[in-house]
């Protein structure tokens, strides 16, 4: 029997739900405030794990495949790539460091039963995290990114369906892609106007802003502290010392105050002697190419022009001198477009406006405006979340529509939701205090040094994750077998050998049978990691088999003793949770549709859908109140433990929800039999369908009494009633 | 009368409940007290621990006991009216000459960043005028309110951290804006537990949809899912559609109760069969509580049953009527209700504040000044805070036109400094604390951030808001994690 169950496809279901809790899976990205989005493919991720389970794939290779899986070097069967949907299922932030967060939460409490977590802000206060392995962590997920086109799961039939929906899709994404370039252009030229200002904001030495809480407003003027970030940067560490243009900006930096007019005059005379020039040169902005003398005389011309008493006088002109430059580019740009109007009058590729546009002085300039890494150049998508909350709104509609069209057209093939990990992310960081712009000392991508002995291996780029895997998987690592071990016992005997389930650090409790749990995690590495084979070994066993009850006496004498049954002298009993119990509902109702996997069902619709409860769509934005009232797992965070609560709304769905009375029905009508049977056969087929048992004879006086007191103008039949009461009653919910 | 007999109740319970001999059932102690459901529940209250000491050994998980307090608290209940979108504090409860004199000029420094542009001051279209022993300065938008001000704290120093409505519900509802925190109210149910097991502990009220941030504002995060708050739709006056699953569709209470007994007969053979288990013995409890529920749930809600002149004294319309329903529920031992103005954010009001003010403003102000009233004359104000507010405030200078023209006679959002009222719940009322700058930007005095406003509402319920935790991740997490200070000035 115990291979049986092992082997059906149910297996998988039930399993994976359990393994959907660790993994804090969901459907919608969460943080509903701005934008509402569900994922069109998260279902791949349960479905991978459904499989997984089912063909008991080895657990070492599960894990891997699950942090991994884009680094395996998969060729043909790209089918694992679905697994990564362990990391990119969880609640979406607005920032990096809490998506991190969440990603190192899930690989460590979600597979080792570590709180590594609390170490992003301070050292952990019991365990031995410091800051610094966060970071080591951190720096493991620090160059992920998703990609804009999701990998297909398989290949999808060439139908003309299929084909009507790659080519909307392809027009969609036009539509946006178009929506992102055109804004990008208008935000690039806006800050290209908006120098002065950030300069204004170094100079006034304005700190460095976290960018984790995103502020956007809908005003032009305001400073973008993501583009403040790139100048500080532009300026101090991106060797723009000897800079012609910038160069003179780094001398006054260091002049005091009291004489900084005087001193800036020398210092522009100095550099005008440098170029070995006198400011007077009528043509010097038309240098030939390759002439163009030591420092911008553009810039000294500027600053010469203007009483400079501060850096803020700097700045200022600075800001002028750029805002003069790009408009003449624009200006430029547009004659030159003009010229090829018909009637447009002739002007030679030699005018002296080309001449003075392309010179190497303007150019030097608009280098600084224009070239690559340079802080107005902006990642196109950047627009989205720099313009300004208007046109964000506008982009967030034409991203929603082609999501849509993933979500919902019926010939939107399966994809994976996948990561990739840049080949060159360098060291990270520590944050002090948890704070990003409070950066400490710089850790490189490495296991947790609690776990690792002697000396620790740094990770290597473009493969960090696959490390981190095989560092979690690694025989030597106690934990992780352990941990899954423990996890497997709680589900089957309600608490854990280690009852804190999900930490197994010094605030943890400590295990009830420490040699068994290891005496099992050995034996689990041993077998191939079969997760099939530990459960059998645990299902065989006589703690496994006994019963919930003993003898009266037994009973008082054991809960003297251990009155919590730590030492498991008897099963503990065990209730159904949410999933378990409506899935046995549409079972014993005779209505259950045993097709799997594919697009999330409405578990609220009505006439409701008989699938299983695990294929159920999954709102974190909006917890739907029947899992909040049967205590689902919180669907943003990693969980080992569901809370166990009784409470009245629970007895309120049994007794008037829709559901319940549907399935009531079914079971009544399914149990009435082709050929008149009497009331007693009827009671006796309930009694099989939802116990598994015969009534014994008081049980059936029970029923036939409460049957034949029904009248008959009730709205309710009383079999239907009855049935009722059999799913409502603790014989159904509680198993012993 | 109703404490001794609970207090012996508690003491029989100590008495008898040694491993061996068996402690009362809750069976038991229902038939024995005799006082119904109002008695079982703070017996559960005082008598978890040791009725939790089954002889079997599994606790009966009772989820909404109450945690110990850590010093005596006043407040028993709270109720938080949202008025979602920011009420402007110099229209309201704040009022400012020196912005009436600078009226549509600009101002002698940069306006504060909000999350438009703003211009010159905009004088409130409204007067002001004192009222009451204590002489609080009320607009003419509050006419009814105005009368109660001798009960209320009106605080003019609030301060919150960005200009955005959804990072600020956030920080006002989760003391956190950007973490997933459980909400002030679902805390509050968690450390208060529940008087009343035929009740939820948290209500949210709204008229219909949601607010801006939805089911954000009253989710329980990593507290078990029965402290997030239960949304009620508050428009539909007919009470049995409010909560879910209340009623059944087919059956007559008469019918209803026979199933329930047939159901309870075949439970309590299984129970005997299995010792008495305390697992099996608390769902059988909780049907009763269910049952009992779906009259007294939906009795609360129906505030047809007030008599005339109550109904009268809160006014009409749907504001008015879940204020009323808001007495009703924490009468019946509702710990924390939360009552929304409405769909995303009716306060809100970028422009012509003077008729978008006074419009929201007349929609509630007889049915809050009738809540102060109402709970006074039941001797409940004592032990029910009232809180008023909005997410943040709005802007003493004028907002511009986002597409580029002239002003809109509305104001922007204002995080840097707003007010907001309370009353009851051990609070001292016909007082003002804090004081903004001659405009009303910014708090110049006693400035009170929202976390400090937690930490005072936990310490009016007899919680230090350092040791009012729950384990998640390995640590203790509270709502103050962010910081956070008792006022003492705002405390009776």
């Amino acid at each position: 029997m115990v291979d049986r169950l092992l082997n059906s496809p149910r297996y998988g279901e039930r399993w994976g739900r359990h393994w959907l809790d660790l993994a804090r899976y969901a459907d919608t990205h969460g943080g509903a405030p701005v934008d509402v989005v569900r994922f069109p493919f998260s279902y791949t991720y349960r479905d991978y794990v459904i499989a997984a389970l089912n063909s008991d794939l080895p657990y070492d290779r599960f894990v891997l495949e699950q942090i991994a899986a884009d680094q395996l070097g998969l060729d043909r069967d790209s089918r694992p790539l679905a697994a990564l949907g362990f990391l990119t299922v969880g609640r979406r932030f607005r920032n990096p460091h809490d998506t991190i967060d969440d990603r190192i939460d899930v690989v460590t409490r979600g597979l080792m039963g570590l709180n590594v977590t609390c170490a992003r802000c301070h050292d952990h206060k019991f365990d031995e995290i410091p800051t610094e392995d966060y970071y080591s962590l951190y720096a493991v997920f620090s160059g992920d990114s998703e990609p804009d086109d999701l990998p297909l799961l398989g290949s999808p039939q060439d139908t003309p369906e299929y084909r009507e929906f790659q080519r909307e899709l392809g027009r969609l994404k036009s539509v946006r892609d178009n929506t992102l370039r055109d804004h990008n252009q208008v935000l690039q030229n806006r800050l290209r106007m908006q120098v002065g200002m950030y300069l204004r904001e170094l100079v006034k030495e304005t700190p460095e802003q976290d960018l984790s809480t995103i502020f956007l407003s809908y005003r032009t003027e305001d400073v973008r502290p993501a583009i403040l970030n790139r100048w500080r940067n532009y300026l101090t560490k991106q060797g723009t010392k000897d800079d012609p243009v910038f160069g003179l900006w780094h001398r006054c930096l260091k002049l005091s105050p009291d004489d900084f007019k005087t001193r800036s005059a020398e210092i522009i005379a100095q550099m005008r002697a440098e170029n070995g020039e006198d400011g007077q040169d009528p043509d010097k902005y038309n240098a030939p190419p390759g002439t163009a003398p030591r420092w911008n005389p553009r810039v000294l011309d500027a600053m010469a022009a203007r009483p400079l008493s501060s850096m803020f006088d700097v700045a200022n002109v600075y800001g002028e001198l750029f805002t003069t430059i790009q408009q003449e580019w624009m200006q430029g740009l547009l004659d030159m477009a003009l010229q090829a109007l018909p009637d447009a009058p002739y002007i030679g590729d030699h005018d002296p406006r080309y001449v003075f546009l392309n010179s190497p002085v303007n150019r030097q300039l608009r280098s600084h405006l224009q070239a690559a890494g340079t802080p107005t150049v902006i990642a196109y998508k950047s627009a989205r979340d720099l313009l300004n909350r208007t046109y964000r709104d506008r982009v967030v509609g034409k991203e929603t529509e082609v999501h849509d069209l993933y979500l919902q057209s019926e010939f939107s093939p399966p994809r994976a939701m996948t990561l990739a990990e840049k080949e060159t992310t360098g060291p990270q960081h520590v944050f002090l205090r948890g704070s990003p712009i409070n950066r400490g000392r710089l850790v490189p991508a490495r296991f947790l040094g609690v776990l690792t002995e002697g000396e620790r291996v740094i990770f290597s780029d473009g493969h960090r994750r696959l490390d981190l895997a095989q560092a979690i998987v690694d025989p030597d690592n106690p934990l992780t077998s352990r941990f899954l071990v423990n996890w497997v016992w709680r589900h089957h005997f309600r608490r854990g050998l280690v009852r804190t389930a999900d930490d197994f650090g010094t605030r943890g409790e400590l295990p009830t049978h420490p040699q068994l749990l290891d005496y099992l995690a050995t034996s689990f590495v041993q077998n191939d990691w079969s997760l099939k084979q530990l459960q059998r070994q645990i299902m065989c066993s006589t703690v496994y088999q006994q019963s919930s009850s003993h003898a009266e006496m037994q009973m008082q004498i054991a809960a003297s003793v251990d009155p919590e049954n730590r030492l498991l002298w008897r099963m503990p009993p065990k209730r159904l949770e949410l999933e378990a119990m409506r899935d046995a509902m549409l079972s014993v109702a005779g209505v259950l549709d045993t097709s799997m996997g594919g697009r999330p069902v409405n578990l609220f619709a009505e006439p409701s859908v008989p699938r299983r409860s695990i294929y159920g769509f999954v709102d974190r934005d909006v917890i739907a109140s029947l899992f909040s009232t049967f205590d689902m797992a919180d669907p943003s965070s990693c969980t080992a433990t569901r809370p166990e609560t009784t409470v009245p709304q629970q007895a309120l769905f049994a007794l008037n929800s829709t559901f319940v009375l549907e399935q009531a029905d079914s079971l009544a009508t399914s149990t009435r039999g082709k050929q008149p049977t009497g009331d007693s056969e009827r009671v006796r087929r309930l009694y099989h369908r939802v116990y598994a048992r015969d009534p014994d004879p008081d049980e059936l006086a029970i029923a036939l009494q409460y049957i034949h007191a029904q009248s008959a103008d009730a709205k309710l039949d009383g079999w239907t009633k009855y049935a009722q009461v059999l799913l409502a009653a603790n014989e159904f919910m509680f198993i012993d | 009368m109703f404490f001794s007999e609970t207090n012996a109740m508690h003491d029989a319970i100590k008495r008898e409940s040694s491993p061996l001999v068996p402690a009362f059932s809750r069976r038991d102690l229902l038939r024995r007290s005799g006082t119904g459901f109002g008695a079982l529940a703070l017996a559960g209250l005082v008598g978890q621990e040791t009725m939790a000491a089954s002889r079997t050994g599994t606790a009966v998980e009772l989820p909404t006991t109450a945690k110990a307090p850590h010093h005596a608290g006043r407040a028993k209940h709270v109720i938080h009216i949202y008025l979602n979108g920011g009420m402007s504090q110099v229209d309201t409860f704040d009022p400012k000459p020196e912005l009436t004199r600078r009226a549509g000029q600009m101002l002698p420094f940069t306006n504060l960043q909000t999350e438009r542009r703003t211009g010159t001051a905009l004088a409130s279209p409204f007067r002001f005028s004192r009222h009451g022993q204590s002489g609080i300065e009320v607009s003419e938008i509050f006419p009814y309110l105005a009368q109660c001000v001798d009960d209320l704290t009106v605080v003019r120093s609030m301060y919150a951290e960005l200009s955005n409505h959804e990072l600020s519900l956030m920080l006002m509802n989760c003391g956190d804006q950007r973490l997933v925190r459980p909400s002030i109210g679902s805390w509050v149910t968690y450390g208060m537990g529940t008087e009343n097991e035929n009740m939820p502990g948290f209500v949210v009220l709204c008229p219909e949809n949601l607010p801006v941030a939805g089911a954000d504002n009253w989710r329980s995060a990593f507290l078990p899912g029965i402290y997030q708050g239960t949304l009620v739709h508050t428009k539909n006056s007919s009470p049995e559609k409010l909560i879910e699953n209340l009623r059944n569709k087919y059956l007559a209470a008469a019918e209803q109760r026979d199933q329930l007994d047939l159901l309870q007969t075949l439970n309590r053979r299984h129970l005997e069969a299995r010792h008495n288990e305390a697992a099996l013995e608390s769902r059988i409890h909780s049907f009763e509580l269910a049952y009992r529920m779906q009259l007294e749930a939906i009795d609360a809600f129906d505030t047809q049953r007030e008599p005339e002149h109550i109904q009268r004294l809160y006014g009409e319309g749907v504001q008015n009527r879940q204020l009323l329903i808001a007495r009703r529920l924490v009468e019946r031992g509702v710990r924390f209700v939360q009552v929304w103005h409405g769909t995303l954010q009716p306060w809100d009001s970028h422009s012509d504040i003077q008729t978008a003010h006074r419009t929201v403003a007349s929609q509630c102000d007889q049915g809050l000044a009738a809540l102060i009233i109402d709970l006074k004359q039941r001797g409940m104000l004592d032990e029910t805070l009232i809180v008023c507010s909005g997410e943040f405030g709005r802007t003493p200078t004028v907002e511009m036109n986002t597409s580029g023209g002239g002003g809109t006679l509305g104001r922007d959002h204002n995080h840097w400094g707003f007010s907001l009222w309370m009353a009851g719940g051990g609070i001292r009322g016909g007082q003002v604390v804090g004081k903004t700058d001659d405009i009303g930007w910014s708090p110049v005095e006693d400035a009170v951030h929202v976390n400090d406003f937690h930490a005072t509402i936990l310490h009016l319920f007899g919680f230090d808001h350092h040791r009012l935790v729950h384990p998640f991740k390995g640590l203790d997490v509270r709502l103050t994690d962010q910081g956070g200070k008792v006022v003492e000035k705002l405390i009776g």
